[in-house]
Formats: C-alpha cells, structure tokens, sequence
C-alpha cells in the first residue's frame, strides 16, 4: 500500500513537472484568466485589462515550450498561426514581443507591468502569480 | 512585352534576395525600421488574363508599401500603391502597352484604443464582410475579387470608424464608418483610384464569432460625386475548420428610385488539399441594374504557396456568355 501510494505521488510529481504556468507579475491585478481570454491576449484580440496595455511575450518559434503553448492556448498550428500574423502585418498589427530564453521570460514578466508570459512549472517564483495552468 | 519580362526577372531577384533567412527578417513580416515602433512592408502582384472574346493581357497589377507602427494606445498605418505599373493588351481590339507610376494613398490612419474602443482616423478598408478586409492579391483566395466587393458597397473609407467590443462578446465589435469627404487620395489624384467616387458613407457593421463561425451584417449609405444617393445592406458568413473554409457574402442595393442591385452575391469552398495546396470553387450571381448586367457564374481556381507569402494562382470562369469566360493566372507576394 505504501509502495502504491509512493508510486501515485511520484507520478503526479513528474507530471505536475512538466506542466505550464501562464504567469504575470506578482503584483498584476489579474488573478485568473480563461484559455480563450488568454489566446485572445497572445493573438493581440484582447490588448487591455482594467484598462492596463498587456504586453504578452513570447519564446522563440522553435522552443518546445511555445510550441506546447501554441497547441495547448492557441490550438493553432505553426502553418496557420504563420498565416494568421501575415494577415496581421497587413493589418499593422505585430506578433508578441520575443525573448530568447527562458530565464529571460522569467526576468521580463517580474520586472515589466503588463506583461504575461508562459514558464515551466519549476520556474515559477513567488516573484510571479499563476493564471492558467496547461496541463500536459 | 519585353518590359513585363524584365519586370518579373527583376521582382522575382527581389522574392529571392528577401527569402534570404537572416535575422530579424522573415519573408512577409516586414522589417523593423530604426530603433522606434516603425515597420516596413509589402507586396506585389503580377497577373494574366485570357478571355474568351478575344482580350489577353499582361499587368505588373499591384506595388504597395506600407509603413505602420504600434505603441501601447496608437497604432499607425500608412499604405502608399502604384496600380497597373505596366500593362500590355497583347491580343485584342485595344491591343496596346502602358506604363504607369502614379502613386496613391491606399490606407491612410491613426488609430486611438481603449478598452472597449478603437477610434480610427483616416482613410482605411470598409469595415463591410470578410473579403473586403483582406482583399489584396496575395492574401485573398483567388486572383479575381467577388463582384460584391467591388460594386456594392465602398470599398475604403476616409473618416472615422468606431469599433466597440461589447464585454463578454468574445471576438464581437460594433463598427460605425462615418465619411463626410472626399476620399483621401482625391485630394492628390484628380482619378479615384480602386474605390466609389463618394464624398459621403454612413455604416454600421456587427461583427459576431462563435466557435468555428463568423457572422458580418453591414448596412450604410454612401453618395457620389455627382449626387446619387445609394444604401446598401450586406450578411456574410464564415465557416472554418482545419482544412475547409466555407464563406458567403450577399447583399442588395438601392435608391430613391428603387433596387439598383436586387441581389449580389457569392459562395465559396476553399479546400486545402496539403501544405500549401488549396483547391476553390465559388458560385457568384448578381444582377446590377446600373451597369445593365446580371449573371451567374462558377469559378475554379487553384492557389499554391510555396512559402505562405508567396502565391502562384490560376484560375478558371464560367460564365452564362461564353465571350465573357476566362483564364487567370497571377504570381504575388507580400514582403
């Protein structure tokens, strides 16, 4: 019984491991969001929160991370959100500001107002407030 | 003839010079211009027409530059367009060869947000269907537009536009286009170019998502130059999945007097058959008392994109004349 038991919290800590947290800064007046609110604020539907710009970021096209988040939040492919910012640059509108890494994300969700970001579950600081979780 | 081909050649070096994969450009994203919130970009669009009764012509068709720009309540966008650069009638009785460099102001705008409001400030597309929002060549499904786009409604706007997004309503805006004025590139071109010759257009559009569907309904007047006074109402439709997309867009026309456009309108299925691969068949059918014209006819067309920027399009019209059937074929890309 003890062994099973092990197994179950061990398993649900690797899993829970893996999973994504949308975060923003900890003192954000945002303290929860939806999936479809959150893909509307990564698409530039949705650029304002109480009134306060959102400033979403975005990891490099070809991290695993984005791309779990792009399937996961977005539920887009990479074809069609390539096709969907294109139609955007017509628009004048621009994709999610860029950071190269995680640790930069990280850095840019603390220290900058507004912005809202997705880290591994073991990133998150106290420095940070949870919104979502993608579960994996 | 001799000129188009230069012409391509030298778009064609451009479209490979610009595919170059260097960082911080991609090919149809633009390119950052110094180190403030100003972006550049692009497209171009050469096209082929074989019709029927005789008229085969060659056309360097659309050069477009654009400059834009956002910040956190302004975005900015300024479009400037050259239209049939060169063309040449190589068969027909207008058999002949043009150049042309006029410049035109396309898009022209500021734009103000809040939360729940975008005001926007100057001349800009018609906030009126699906098509009419993206009705450049390289982003549009095939070569040709729907008669609807082009003679139903205006097609730009110079004025205000007010987008409200009702809380709650995902994905939903309320427009409301209000234009007391000449179209902005009257002022600099004594030719209206690719848009009504209007000094006024009052609209309202409802904007409506939900799931895979989206729902316009416009309705608006707008006047002529020359006094007529027109009203329109518009509905369109959108399905789309992963791989299909079903769209409609129809609407009637009228004065005073009565119907100048008793019914206008179109219904297409894009299919993509694989990456870059789409197949597409529309049904278009209007009658237009103004022109004198009515027809139904089918289009098949074939669009495939090498890379998403890029489209080589042909296409193929059926009318109820045979004269008026044609083949067309364009090659476009955005930068």
């Amino acid at each position: 019984m003890f062994r099973i038991t092990a197994l179950m919290l061990l398993g649900s800590i690797l899993v829970r491991a893996e999973n994504i947290a949308v975060v923003v800064g900890a003192k954000s007046p945002i303290e929860h969001l939806e999936r479809e609110q959150i893909r509307a604020i990564f698409l530039k539907k949705q650029r304002f929160f109480n009134g306060r710009a959102l400033k979403p970021i975005n990891l490099a096209p070809s991290s695993p991370l984005r791309k779990a988040f792009e399937v996961k939040v977005l539920q887009m492919s990479t074809e069609h959100l390539e096709r969907y910012w294109i139609r955007e640059h017509y628009h004048g509108h621009r994709p999610p500001y860029r950071v190269e890494s995680i640790p930069a994300m990280a850095e840019f969700v603390t220290k900058v107002p507004g912005a809202i970001g997705y880290l591994p579950e073991d990133k998150v600081t106290k420095k940070m407030k949870v919104l979502y979780w993608i579960v994996l | 003839m001799k000129r188009f081909i230069y012409l391509f050649l030298f778009f064609g070096t451009l479209l490979t010079l610009t595919h170059a994969d260097e960082d911080g450009y991609h090919l149809g994203h633009g390119i950052k211009v110094g180190n403030i919130p100003l972006y550049a970009g692009g497209y171009f669009s050469f096209e082929y027409e074989n019709v029927n009764d005789g008229k085969e012509e060659v056309k360097l068709d659309d050069f477009s530059l654009m400059l834009y720009g956002e910040t956190e309540r302004f975005d900015y966008m300024m479009e400037l367009e050259a239209n049939d650069i060169y063309s040449e009638v190589l068969r027909g009785p207008d058999k002949n060869e043009s150049v042309n460099f006029r410049l035109h102001i396309e898009r022209f705008y500021v734009d103000y947000k809040q939360e729940q409001y975008t005001l926007r400030a100057g001349k800009f597309n018609s906030f009126i269907g699906f098509w009419n929002r993206i009705p450049i060549n390289v982003l549009r499904d095939t070569t040709s537009n729907p008669e609807i786009v082009q003679y139903l409604f205006p097609h730009f706007t110079s004025g205000v536009n007010v987008a409200y997004h009702p809380e709650g309503w995902d994905e939903s805006v309320l427009n409301v286009m209000l234009q007391e004025t000449k179209d902005l590139d009257a002022y600099v071109n004594e030719a209206v170019y690719n848009n009504m010759d209007i000094n006024r257009h009052y609209g309202l559009g409802l904007e409506v998502t939900s799931g895979l569907s989206a729902y316009r309904f416009n309705a608006g007047t707008f006047r002529l130059r020359n006094g007529e006074v027109r009203y329109y109402a518009a509905a369109a439709f959108s399905y789309e999945e992963s791989r299909f997309t079903l769209q409609g867009e129809a609407g009637i026309q009228f004065d005073e007097d009565g119907l100048t456009i008793p019914y206008m309108g179109y219904v297409q299925g894009t299919y993509s058959i694989a990456d870059g691969h789409e197949a597409i068949a529309r049904i278009e059918s209007y009658e237009d008392r103004v022109r004198g014209k009515h027809d139904t006819f089918g289009v098949l067309g074939y669009t495939w994109r090498p890379i998403y920027p890029v489209a080589l399009k042909g296409e193929y019209q059926m009318h109820r004349q045979d004269g008026d059937n044609r083949f067309l074929f364009s090659v476009s890309m955005m930068f």
